[in-house]
Order: C-alpha cells, then structure tokens, then sequence
C-alpha cells in the first residue's frame, strides 16, 4: 500500500476545510450550504484506483469537526456512510463515473443533513420543523453541491490519475 | 591671341557677376523658379518611396516593440486593478474600524478587543462564526461579541488563536431581552431560518412594532443595554399564556467582517442559586 495517497489527505482536505469555512459557508443559497468535504471525499473514492478512500473520510469527518460547532463524530459518520455508498455506487456505475458521482453527493448530501438534523433536534430536545428543513436547507444544499460536484470530480481525477498513473502493458 | 583670351576672361567674369547680382537682386526668381520645380518634383517623389520602403522594412521591428509596450501596460493596468481592489477594501476596513472606536468611545465602560471574522460554521443547522482571537489575546469562554450596531452573540469555545462565536440567531441561542418601549422582559431566541424572535411577552404587555429591543442583563449572561434589533410583528393570541414576536435584527449577520469582545464581561453561573425540583 502507496503511503502518498494517505499522506496527501491531510493537506488537501485541510485546505477544503479551510476553504469551505472561509469561503464556501459565506455564499448560502436559502439556508443551504455546499460541502466541499464531501465533494471531495466522493470525488476521490470514485476513481478506480483508489485504495484510501475510508482514510480520506476519515480525515475529513476530523477536519470537519474542528471547524463546525456540530458535535463530533456527526461529521464523522457522515462522511464515512457517504463513502461507504460511493463504493457501493462505483461497483455498478464504474462506466458513467459522473452519473456515479451526482448520485452519491445526493445520497451523501442527504445523509448528513439527516444526521444533522436528528443530533440537533436532540440537542435542542424538539423536533426541528421539517417542512422548513427540506425547503430551505436540504434542497438548496443539494442544489449547491450537485453544482459543485462536476468540477470538483473533475480536479480530483487529475489529483487521482497523478498519484496513481495508468499502466503500460507492452503486447509482443 | 593673349588679347583674345583675356577678353573671353573679362566678359565671362562680368556676366557671373551680373548674374549674381540679378539673383541677389530677385530678377531671376521665376527663372530659378521653373528650372528647379522638376528637380524639386523629383526628389519629394524618390524620397516618398524611400519612406515607404523605409517602412515596410522597419515594420516587424516596430510591430514587435509596439506589442511588447502593449503588454507592459496591460500588466501594469492589470497590477494598478489589483491595487486599487486592495486599498478599497482597506478603505472598506477603515471604515468599519472607525465605527467600532466611535462604538467603543460611546461604551467606555465596557473594554473591548477587536476580532475578524475568519470563517463561518459549515452546518446549515447552527450558526456560528469563527474570529482570529482566542485565549492568548485574553478572550474567555462566555464573553459578549458586539458591532457598533448591536449585539452579536458569546464565546462559545476558543483555542489560543481564534474562538467561535454562537450567533443570536442560532436556534439553541436564548437572550434575556428588555422591551423599551413596551417596558417588559421578554426571551429572545433564534431559528433555524437564521431569524430571531420573542417569546415569553407577558400578554398583559403593550407590545408593537418598531419597539426597540435591548439586553436586559438578567441571567447574567450578557451585559445590560446592548442593541439587539426592533420589533416587526406581534402575534398575540388570548388563548395563549404569552405574546411572541418577530424581531428585526440591527446587525446584518451575513456581512460580518469585524467585531468586539467584551472582555471586561464575565457571565454570571446562576445554576447553583436556582432549587432543584422538589426542593
């Protein structure tokens, strides 16, 4: 097992981190919000070579939870759910990988708000409206992050392809 | 023959002579006139197809130098844009700033350390902001954050160099707040919206819009007297045991760029003064 992929999740994923508190938690659309983490975390497992994808959410769950209020492990347990699907989705979408992609931003997307909502709903001891919850967060941050989900794909296939290059087989 | 020859001597000396004197005199401008215009014509024809070809020589180089000016003054434009960017957002800064010490000049009883908003809480479900102040700059857990408009929400942790600051309009966020107008206490809480409102109004209270609405210090949570926004809309229902109200917030919770920690606030552990039930 290659130590790089490992080793080149901590900056990357910092550096999401980073740029999803300071610039990305800033552009709302509603009460909605894209999460770079997620998009990238996806983006990363879905690439056929990727052997690390259960580390990459790993330190993303951690890198989330220095950043949000949330309590730990929401994040945590999001992601790793989120990745856990992904490598479900990439058995049986292996060749439209983008389909693959949206599909499992969606699910993941989902998924955390449902982790979310549950954990601050016990928090707060009521039940959050939901009706609120799915016009006004859920579906706008779905929105965003389905937005979002090409471009990041297409970045983290790069990242991917360079950190596990396609072989050549001579034929003779 | 030596007579002849300094005869043709004397004649050709006398007639250089009279012509230099006729053209001294101007007599033989026409003539001078028409015999140089050919020459003149000829030579203005040549050298404007000595400048032509001049030209079309000299062109690439020209072109190339041209270009290369072009390019230099368009990353200069390019660097004097991103110049002007960062000195109006210094400008923008300033401004801020100015309204902060006009702020902190008005609340002199209150000191204050100034933070900058780093960041946002990534969850659509808290509101939270991220500022570049923490525990080694004297910020404490539990501390008031304020703008020069009005307040802004408490310390909720911190590290060494930065803190996170739980908004008003977070829905776990609860203010003890003091009608002016209508002279009542009342609960302010925030939404999952990002809205905040007013619970607990007494029914008994004349409440209406455009009340203002200010920290009453109860509690111990906040200091007394700080701005948090105006009354828009009262619901009041006789079938309920208290009133509530929408309220319209004094600071813009989305553009917040700087902000000032009370410091000289500590909030007041009233737990243990409070019976447990059944005692």
């Amino acid at each position: 097992m290659r130590p790089i992929p490992f080793l080149l999740a901590i900056p990357v994923l910092g550096f999401c981190a980073v740029i999803q508190s300071s610039v990305i938690s800033r552009m709302p659309l509603f009460n909605g919000k894209a999460d770079l983490l997620l998009l990238v975390v996806i983006a990363w497992t879905l690439y056929p070579k990727v052997d690390s994808a259960w580390f990459w959410a790993g330190v993303a769950g951690f890198a989330g939870m220095l950043i949000s209020a949330l309590p730990p492990g929401v994040y945590l347990a999001g992601y790793l759910i989120a990745v856990g699907l992904a490598l479900f989705l990439k058995r049986y979408l292996w060749k439209v990988p983008l389909l693959a992609m949206i599909t499992a931003v969606i699910l993941g997307c989902v998924v955390i708000h449902v982790i979310s909502y549950i954990v601050v709903s016990l928090q707060q001891g009521q039940l959050l409206p939901v009706n609120i919850v799915i016009n006004l967060v859920l579906i706008p941050g779905l929105l965003l992050n389905v937005l979002l989900a090409t471009p990041v794909y297409a970045l983290l296939r790069d990242l991917a392809g360079w950190i596990y290059p396609e072989e050549i087989i001579d034929d003779f | 023959m030596k007579s002849n020859h300094s005869l043709q001597t004397s004649v050709i000396i006398i007639l250089a002579v009279g012509l230099i004197a006729l053209a001294l005199s101007g007599f033989l401008n026409p003539l001078i006139k028409i015999t140089l215009s050919p020459f003149i014509g000829a030579q203005t024809w040549i050298s404007e197809r000595y400048r032509v070809v001049q030209t079309y020589l000299n062109a690439p180089a020209d072109v190339a130098l041209m270009r290369q000016r072009i390019s230099e003054l368009e990353s200069e434009n390019a660097r004097l844009q991103v110049q002007i960017v960062e000195l109006q957002n210094q400008v923008s800064e300033a401004q801020v700033l100015a309204s902060l010490v006009a702020f902190a000049r008005a609340h002199s009883e209150n000191q204050y350390i100034a933070g900058q908003v780093i960041g946002y809480d990534p969850s659509p479900f808290i509101h939270y902001i991220i500022i570049n102040r923490g525990s080694d700059d004297g910020l404490r857990r539990g501390m008031p954050v304020v703008t020069a408009q009005g307040l802004v929400g408490q310390i909720s942790a911190l590290t060494s160099a930065a803190a996170r600051v739980q908004l008003i309009t977070d829905a776990k966020s609860a203010v003890n707040v003091h009608l002016q107008q209508a002279d009542t206490d009342a609960v302010l809480r925030g939404q999952i919206t990002a809205d905040i409102g007013l619970e607990k109004i007494p029914q008994s209270a004349n409440v209406r819009a455009g009340d203002l609405i200010l920290t009453s210090g109860l509690g111990g949570n906040f200091p007394p007297n700080l701005v948090i926004g105006q009354v828009t809309t009262v619901r009041k229902l006789d079938y309920e045991l208290f009133q509530t109200a929408e309220v319209q917030p004094a600071v813009d919770f989305n553009q917040l760029e700087i902000v000032l920690v009370i410091v000289n606030f500590r909030p007041v552990d009233i737990l243990p003064l409070i019976p447990a039930p059944g005692q």
